[in-house]
């Protein structure tokens, strides 16, 4: 150990991380210490890393980073996500990001400031490449003086912004790549208003637990894009032809606009009320679908079907199948009329959540158009309280796939229940 | 590149070992080297045994195709995993949900077993590698041995920590006393 250099010790005690290991590890000898103050550029206070941080009053914890922060030098990483913590005193924190201004890339901050601290404003500029905030607020952005040069990820939780600000952010970080909003409180102006994003460079968005009546998204470069608990009106996504992966999950949007779709490889969609035709149009052009995930959908028209034909001769590619919605006799029978085969299908998820004679013979419909298939896995959702008809359905079920399987062999089948 | 070149190394005791360019490309300090003009003769490694160099050259040669498309650039950061993202490890930050591809998800599979039986290696082992990696500027290297020497650290007590690694408490009583008065709180 002694023939280490001290940056190596420096490396070491960096991705120990947590302060107080790090702390612990400087007492071992005179080059550990001189590598946790000058050569240590991670550090984080995390309350799951030691229980009695939740015993320390606030203010008392406000010293304890004070002081080990200042004992550093060259701090690259910064790490406070303290869960426990109601909220810092503004003094602490204003220190901690002026200390660390000149060398920080990435911080994380999670506790609310009293009074309010602009974090965004306060941390250095210049260096920064992540940063990941919550419950704080961002106001009075200007992106003419205060721009972020190296800032790639940046995510927000349950942090309050206006939607003007949230656009000029944007503006302000010309390389930023990953864009991540959860819970966001966006105060608009005019609650009619559209709220506006664009940025060149954005490859990764997602946005979970928004409500928002009109979003438009301009994202040349954007290559995957998540939604998770949204609630929209109007949602209109001008992309470049890059978009490769969508995954919508319990959203609601009553007009989606997608443009440039044909190289889309990955589209799941679970828990959403869809208009068909129109989604399907949407995506009819992406040639080089490899996985579709429709699970838990509902059709806003009834006579609505998703016919394997039009599947099979739109995505050649896909290997990747999974359906689960309401099937009724209509469903089964003209969904699974036609001949194009699922060529390169390898896996086939298939699930119910209201056990019926029609899902056994869906799944037999699908296995045959699937010659190429390694895997099948049938999802179920069984009530506790079962009724006898129900532990018959279930039975009967059972029977079914097992005569099923038998002409199918090489076929790997799972089953999960919850 | 035409043909893949073969570059001569020299051990710090003597041995010569006879590596692919593009496997020694890994090391940023050879690849600086190489580009200043050196790769035509012997290149000389002052500071990496012959016993640990095999060692270095199994990563190198297991990462090659991950630096192939980065020899253009010169920062050479690993592509696969960010492996000094805390916020994969620590926090409940919502990162964007991508899909990984079944191929993909085998892949890093498959790497994650490579470095586990890898870095079963014995504690001066690790120091060597740590060192090497270091002089040889391998980032990926340097931080997986460095996550193993922290695993060896996390929990111990600074006496606990000395007796693993063999350290010699060379502090005076006061200097020591400072130590542990300054970060009280760590210490409780």
């Amino acid at each position: 150990m002694e023939c280490l250099p001290v940056e190596v010790i420096g490396n070491i005690l960096s991705q120990l991380g947590a302060a107080r290991d790090v702390v612990i590890a400087s007492a071992t000898c005179r080059k550990w210490r001189e590598a946790y103050r000058n050569h240590l550029h991670t550090l984080s206070f995390n309350s799951n890393d030691w229980p009695v941080y939740r015993d320390v009053t606030t203010s008392r914890l406000e010293i304890i980073i004070t002081q080990t922060i200042f004992q550093t030098r060259g701090l690259q990483c910064l790490s406070i996500f303290m869960d426990d913590v109601d909220q810092f005193s503004a003094a602490p924190v204003i220190a901690w990001l002026m200390y660390t201004r000149e060398t920080l890339r990435r911080l994380l901050y999670n506790v609310r400031t009293t009074p309010n601290v602009n974090i965004f404003e306060k941390c250095g500029r210049q260096k920064l490449e992540v940063l990941h905030l919550a419950h704080n607020s961002i106001t009075g952005i200007e992106p003419n003086y205060q721009r972020y040069p190296c800032l790639k990820s940046l995510s927000l939780s349950c942090v309050s912004i206006s939607a003007l600000d949230l656009k000029l952010l944007l503006t302000s970080c010309p390389k930023i790549e990953v864009l991540s909003l959860v819970s966001p409180e966006i105060a608009m102006s005019d609650s009619q208003a559209t709220m506006e994003l664009s940025s060149p460079t954005l490859k990764n968005i997602c946005f979970e637990a928004m409500s928002l009546d009109k979003l438009m998204l301009e994202a040349d470069s954007l290559e995957s894009l998540c939604l998770k608990n949204c609630t929209l009106e109007f949602f209109d996504l001008i992309v470049k032809g890059t978009l490769k992966h969508l995954k919508m999950d319990e959203v609601s949007v009553l007009h989606l606009e997608i443009e440039n779709t044909e190289n889309l490889e990955v589209v799941d969609v679970s828990s959403f009320t869809i208009i068909w035709p129109k989604f399907y149009q949407m995506i009819s052009r992406s040639s080089q679908l490899r996985r579709l995930r429709l699970w838990g959908v509902v059709f806003d028209d009834e006579d609505e079907i998703v016919d394997l034909e039009t599947i099979a001769v739109c995505f050649p590619q896909l290997s990747h199948l999974s359906l689960s919605y309401d099937l009724r006799d209509g469903v089964v029978y003209y969904g699974l009329q036609g001949p194009t085969q699922l060529e390169n299908v390898a896996v086939l998820e298939l699930g119910w959540t209201v056990i019926s004679d029609l899902f056994s013979q869906w799944v037999a419909g699908l296995l045959e158009r699937c010659p190429n298939l390694i895997k099948l896995v049938i999802y179920g959702v069984v009530s506790e309280a079962k009724t006898n008809e129900e532990c018959h359905m279930l039975a009967n079920f059972t029977s079914s796939i097992v005569r099923l399987m038998r002409k199918y062999m090489h076929v790997e089948v799972q089953f999960e229940y919850e | 590149m035409a043909s893949p070149k073969v570059i001569v190394l020299r051990t710090c005791d003597g041995e010569t070992f006879e590596v692919d360019e593009s496997v020694v490309y890994v090391s940023e300090t050879i690849k600086n080297m190489i580009e200043d003009g050196c790769g035509d003769g012997v290149i000389p490694l002052p500071n990496v045994s012959s016993k640990i160099f095999p060692k270095v050259i199994e990563y190198c040669k297991k990462h090659v195709s991950d630096f192939e498309s980065l020899k253009k650039t010169s920062n050479g950061d690993e592509k696969e995993k960010d492996k000094d993202d805390d916020s994969s490890k620590k926090g409940k930050e919502a990162v964007p949900d991508v899909e990984e591809d079944a191929e993909e998800k085998a892949r890093v599979e498959e790497l994650k077993e490579w470095e586990t039986t890898y870095m079963d290696i014995d504690q001066q082992v690790l120091f060597d590698l740590l060192q090497a990696a270091n002089y040889l500027n391998i980032k990926g290297l340097l931080l997986m041995a460095a996550e193993k020497a922290a695993s060896m650290i996390r929990g111990k007590t600074p006496e606990q920590i000395r007796e693993t690694f063999n350290i010699k408490n060379d502090f005076t009583p006061e200097e020591y006393e400072e130590v542990r008065r300054e970060n009280a709180w760590a210490f409780e």
